[in-house]
């Protein structure tokens, strides 16, 4: 064999190996919704490929068995800085539904409607029913997962946002921008418990593991109320510090730790949950919104929506080891293992 | 044999180029409609708000000390139902409907202003072309967020901290109305009428109101208003023939 040849034989059965050895334990999905579709990241060659999935993609989650992605698919996109709106199509309502994203095929596979403008949602424990907040409607719809009939819509005050349901799958929160407020829907029987003030613009929510709490991102207050959840009431609510615009949540599997986004902040905020206390704040990117731990919870994600990037930041270190190509406008991030 | 691929390609190239500049070429020209003003006759009228006044709330903007301080600490109210004298129905939009179909009217260069002053939208009610540039100022010293919402438009958002260059937006269809919000302020709200047509006007404190130049014709005038709703009226317009029509809102 000439030099030249066993070189080549070698650098090609390394990266063989190297492809048969890759396997990783999960994928990070992104959102994007200026190009309306989905970034996947393999989090070992810290790469990306970028694959068509509908208009302006934002809200979304994995099924309950982890095999598809449920992305919040619009037809009213926003007009990109700096252009003439009066040149662009007007709103595709056509466009509007959830999409459904198979995993092992690499593709969308369907898209049922999901009420008007769907924004953010929230998906039942046996993965039947989609929670949905439609700003147009100013309500929370619940959808039939497999045929996109709108079941009820209940009324949340304008411009609802966030929406989550409780761990033990019994309440459903959502936010309304407008009104500072927390809806409180009985999941079984879809009627409105209760409507609960929070901050200015209340944005994001997540839920302590045992369900006792939950915690609420007020962006124009630079606040996170915390909610008690048997007695549905605000019990403290934590000042961030001016310039800060808290978003979303990632939270550790032991409710230990809570990580917050703040958007315009550029910053990612540690709260420890015990204390309520911000422990750790680390510069991560332009205006980061979206946010997800790796199952190891060493590794955050974070969407930074005007830099079209993704940061991956190691929390050991609390710095940003790279920042990863992904679509226009990168919205949410979710990390998924793989079967 | 490959010279005469690349000649090929070249002169499919060349072809496409002038393929395009035909194109471009042969759309045909805008033609505007302008009215005769030998025949055209004003529309003139008032709007008159006859039923129960409801209390003038305070605004809080205690969430922002600075938007205080740009009152003077004074309150400020909100008052949807803004009334004048006798009765006149103020921030009422005023507009034609229907009855110019197939008229294209030439949109203003002029901006229409929407400022963002005392933390609040100033003016509360405004008209525009399709097409017209909307001039979006903050004389505050705060940063707002403006956010129309549009069904028909596209939807866009402008921070502007204090000192920001004016933003400059244009919608492209007509759209009765789109509301408008600020991101930061949630007591903020404006809305805007947008029409085809030069023929639309917002009241003042008196209710009344004029859409000048209309050509003779058969024409649906509606007047919007933010919380009484929509009402319409048949309306005839005869060459050269002013014409008066009322609304009255209960």
């Amino acid at each position: 064999m000439k030099p030249r040849t066993a070189i080549l034989t070698l650098v090609a059965g390394a990266a063989l190996l190297t492809g048969c050895a890759h396997k990783p334990g999960y994928y990070v999905y992104v959102s994007n919704e200026g190009s309306g579709d989905l970034t996947i990241v393999d989090p070992v060659k810290l790469t990306s490929t970028t694959v068509p999935i509908g208009k302006r993609a934002r809200g979304i989650h994995p099924s309950p068995d982890g095999k598809l992605l449920y992305i919040a698919l619009s037809g009213s996109p926003l007009a990109p800085p700096g252009t003439d709106e009066s040149t662009l199509p007007p709103p595709d309502k056509s466009a509007d539904g959830i999409g459904i994203y198979d995993i092992a095929a690499g593709k969308l596979i369907k898209k049922i409607p999901g009420g008007s403008d769907p924004e953010q949602f929230a998906i039942s424990a046996d993965g039947k029913t989609f929670y949905v907040s439609n700003e147009d409607a100013a309500g929370l719809s619940f959808i039939d997962a497999s045929t996109g009939q709108t079941l009820k819509t209940d009324p949340t005050g304008r411009e609802p946002e966030g929406v989550m349901l409780s761990p033990d799958g019994k309440l459903i929160f959502a936010t309304s921008e407008d009104e500072g407020t927390i809806t409180v829907v009985d999941a079984a029987s879809q009627n409105v418990l209760k409507q609960i003030k929070v901050g200015r613009r209340p944005r994001g929510i997540a839920f302590l593991p045992d369900g006792s709490k939950a915690y609420i991102t007020n962006e124009n207050d630079a606040t996170i109320s915390v909610i008690d959840v048997p007695k549905l009431e605000v019990v403290q609510t934590i000042p961030l510090g001016a310039g800060l615009k808290p978003m979303g949540f990632a939270m550790t599997k032991d409710g230990s730790k809570l990580y917050v986004s703040t958007g315009r902040g550029k910053k990612v905020l540690a709260l420890d949950t015990k204390t309520n206390q911000v422990t750790a704040s680390f510069e991560v990117g332009e205006r980061p919104w979206g946010i997800a731990l790796s199952p190891d919870e060493k590794t955050l994600y974070t969407a930074n929506g005007p830099s079209n990037d993704l940061s991956v930041v190691d929390l050991a270190t609390q710095t940003v080891l790279k920042k990863i190509p992904t679509g226009n406008r990168p919205w949410g991030v979710i990390v998924v293992p793989n079967p | 044999m490959r010279y005469l691929i690349v000649a090929a390609a070249l002169l499919a190239a060349g072809c496409n180029q002038e393929a395009k500049k035909a194109e471009t070429k042969s759309a045909p020209p805008v033609e505007y409609f302008h009215p005769d003003p030998a025949t055209a006759a004003n529309v003139t009228g008032k709007i008159t708000y006859r039923g129960a006044r409801p209390s003038r709330k305070i605004i809080s903007m205690d969430a922002d000390a600075k938007c205080e301080q740009a009152n003077g600490n004074k309150p400020v109210y909100n008052e949807p139902i803004l009334t004048g004298k006798a009765d006149g129905l103020a921030n009422a939009f005023v507009y034609v409907q229907s009855g110019l179909e197939g008229k294209k009217f030439e949109p203003p260069k002029e901006t229409v202003l929407l400022d963002q002053k005392g933390c609040m939208f100033v003016p509360r009610i405004i008209g525009i072309q399709a097409a017209q540039p909307l001039d979006v100022k903050n004389s505050d010293n705060v940063a707002h967020n403006i956010r129309p919402m549009p069904k028909n438009n596209r939807q866009w958002s402008d921070e502007q901290p204090p000192g920001a260059p004016d933003a400059v937006h244009k919608f492209a269809r007509t759209e009765v109305m789109i509301p408008v919000k600020c991101n930061v302020h949630e007591w903020m709200h404006a809305w805007i009428g947008v029409v085809e047509n030069p023929y639309y006007a917002v009241t003042g404190p008196d209710g009344s109101f004029e859409l000048k130049g209309l050509p003779p014709g058969e024409y649906t005038v509606a007047v919007w208003h933010e919380t009484l709703g929509q009402q319409t009226k048949q309306v005839h317009v005869a060459a050269s023939q002013p014409v008066a029509i009322d609304f009255t809102y209960q």
